[in-house]
């Protein structure tokens, strides 16, 4: 079978590498190179086969026994390779962007370092700058940021004062961070929350103040998540929740990730997983009527009870405008 | 590879009979084997990014012509990073949640590390940001932006009925997770966005690649900036019950104590509606007090709100709201 361009460009980078590091393990490589172990091996396999002249193989040459007995490389007359091949076009675009988000990330406290990563890896690849790719990350509060990043860096617990905003309630927790990460445009941390008693995240801009404590994280065994799966469900608890939308609510289908049960007619019914009860009855009341809450009953009961009481209070209210 | 090493393991031109003498898989196959196969893989160089470069050492015999990989151009040159650099590398190198993208970053991470460039990514303490890019026209998007290539696609708002457009895109932007790709709209002539989630089916090319030429100025960090600044057309005034509506809060231009339980609060809005939105979503702990269109509009929105949400076996709701 042919080797995919991805192996061709593995096994190139390889001999400059193995060149460097004579002796070096397959593990080690492995490792280096994020593949199995295995990989590497059919590498080198691949490298000895690999050559010109006569019979073929006559190019690279590897000391057989610490490869076979040591699983280590030594790796001889492979001189006419000493640099790897040059970052082309596409690997220099993919991570070009990614340096360029991980400093709208940083704000200003490691932004000097990204840039000059930036502009070195620009000068080495020599290509043009993809300014047609452009990720924005939300800013967050820098105070906040260095005490979440100075507590990650340091073991420290944190105390930080949250706003849940489904809940639009305000708390005091202490918490042992355990690992950074944006998500749709929001960075997050996400940590062991000793008033939880639980891993949660935290949207860094709901974190109001962040303190950095004395004490040091509790070694705790974590895996930490990135998100990727049951991500809101895991934050925040789950909540099944089916609504009837008019035309001009039909946004919520992509926003939410909404799976649409009915859409024979004008008003589409809806399902979405949301937050906490609170979230769902904060949606119909700013969708101005186009939000009908069909399940569950009580979501709907209480829109209609905080309507009521609003418009209590605005009945209380003098209007401003005829106190002149 | 082994044409790859071959080449980079001279300094001469290597005629294509020399190439086919030194390589045995070439040499045991007929010629018109031989030529597909020297074909396929200067190709497979070309997908590599890996120069080729065809000439003569002889100026006897010009028509002798020879192929070389010059190595100054197709070697990684050499680069000086510190501890700090290559750690912000080796964490960019993990951005990507694309497959293909993230195999391409991984990709040019390990030539630096063959370069004897050490990654030690605990170096530096920094969020990561995760590029998901999850839709299914992204790949062909991104790749018609790279070669200036025009594009057209079937393009589907939610319900609208679907229509074929036409693109010369100039850029691609990722906003809250999701991609957007604008440009030249062929159809409406003008500059156009396009969410690529809404996009159906397959890309097709609409014309060759490099057709076109990006308008100077034309950026998609200023795009980007349009979606994300809007500045504010005036001040309003809420009444705010203590410790509530803190993402309100948190914009505040001023916070007044009223009584024991309410603040007034000032915040900038861009839009009444967007105001009148807001201050409905906390009810009843937001009100809004001025200006006045949107202290009606907020009102009118709660009670649209409950009326979408009256049971309708029970009239209490429509007394509360009469």
């Amino acid at each position: 079978m042919r080797p995919s361009a991805r192996d061709v460009q593995r096994r190139l980078a390889l001999v400059p590498y193995l060149r460097s590091k004579q002796g070096v393990s397959v593990d080690e490589v492995a490792r280096e190179f994020n593949v199995k172990p295995r990989v590497i091996r059919k590498d080198v396999e691949q490298l000895m086969m690999t050559g010109v002249g006569a019979h073929g193989g006559e190019l690279i040459d590897i000391d057989l026994f610490a490869f076979e007995d040591d699983d280590r490389i030594y790796i001889s007359n492979a001189d006419f390779m000493t640099r790897p091949m040059r970052i082309n076009g596409g690997e220099a675009a993919a991570l070009i962007v990614a340096l360029r988000a991980l400093r709208d990330a940083a704000g200003h406290a490691h932004a000097d370092v990204v840039d000059s990563a930036l502009s070195k890896l620009q000068g080495a690849v020599g290509h043009q700058t993809p300014e047609s790719v452009a990720v924005v990350v939300e800013p967050v509060d820098h105070d906040v940021l260095g005490a979440v990043r100075r507590a990650l860096g340091a073991g420290r617990r944190l105390e930080i004062v949250y706003a849940t905003a489904s809940r639009d309630a305000v708390s005091t927790r202490q918490v042992d961070p355990i690992a950074m990460f944006v998500r749709e445009g929001h960075e997050y941390l996400d940590a062991w929350c000793h008033s939880a008693e639980g891993q949660r995240f935290f949207r860094l801009d709901r974190i109001e103040r962040a303190e950095v404590l004395d004490t040091p994280v509790e070694s705790r065994t974590v895996v930490p998540r990135r998100g990727d799966a049951g991500f809101f469900s895991s934050g925040e608890g789950a909540l099944q929740v089916e609504l009837e939308i008019t035309p001009a609510a039909r946004w919520v289908v992509e926003y939410y990730d909404a799976e649409v049960l009915d859409d024979s007619g004008d008003l589409w019914r809806v399902s979405l997983v949301a937050g906490d009860e609170a979230w769902v009855r904060r949606l119909a009341l700013r969708a101005a009527g186009s939000i009908r809450v069909l399940a569950p009953d009580t979501v709907r009961s209480d829109v209609t009870e905080h309507v009521r009481s609003a418009l209590a209070a605005y009945d209380g209210l003098t209007p401003a405008t005829e106190e002149f | 590879m082994n044409l790859i090493f071959l080449l980079l393991s001279t300094r001469q031109f290597l005629t294509k009979d020399q190439v086919r003498a030194a390589i045995e898989d070439y040499r045991d196959s007929g010629d018109e084997a031989f030529n597909r196969m020297f074909e396929r893989d200067k190709g497979e160089l070309r997908d590599l990014g890996i120069p080729l470069e065809i000439g003569s050492f002889d100026p006897l015999h010009e028509d002798m012509q020879g192929y070389r990989i010059p190595r100054d151009a197709a070697e990684l040159p050499e680069l000086e990073l510190t501890a700090e650099e290559s750690a912000v590398i080796g964490l960019a190198a993990q951005v990507w949640e694309h497959a293909g993208l993230a195999g391409q970053s991984g990709d040019a991470l390990i030539k630096l590390k063959a370069a004897g460039v050490a990654i030690d990514t605990s170096a530096v303490p920094l969020a990561q940001p995760r590029i998901p890019a999850a839709e299914p026209a992204f790949d062909a998007v991104w790749e018609a932006v790279r070669a200036h290539q025009p594009i057209r696609f079937t393009y589907g708002r939610t319900g609208e009925a679907p229509a074929e457009r036409h693109l010369q895109p100039w850029g691609v932007l990722s906003w809250r997770g999701r991609w957007y790709v604008g440009g030249h709209d062929l159809d409406r002539e003008g500059p156009r966005v396009f969410r690529v989630s809404r996009i159906l089916g397959e890309v097709r090319p609409a014309g060759p690649a490099g057709s076109y030429t990006v308008p100077e100025g034309a950026s998609v960090r200023d795009l980007a900036a349009s979606f994300t600044t809007n500045d504010p057309v005036g001040e309003a005034v809420l009444r705010v019950r203590r410790d509530r509506a803190l993402p309100l809060r948190r914009h505040a231009l001023a916070v007044r104590p009223l009584d024991d339980e309410h603040d007034e609060v000032v915040v900038g809005y861009r839009s009444t509606w967007e105001l009148a939105a807001a201050a409905a979503s906390f009810a009843p702990h937001v009100l809004v007090v001025e200006p006045p269109e949107a202290r009606s509009l907020a009102i009118e929105v709660l009670r649209s709100a409950a009326e979408a949400n009256a049971d309708a076996d029970t009239d209490s709701d429509e007394q509360a709201l009469a």
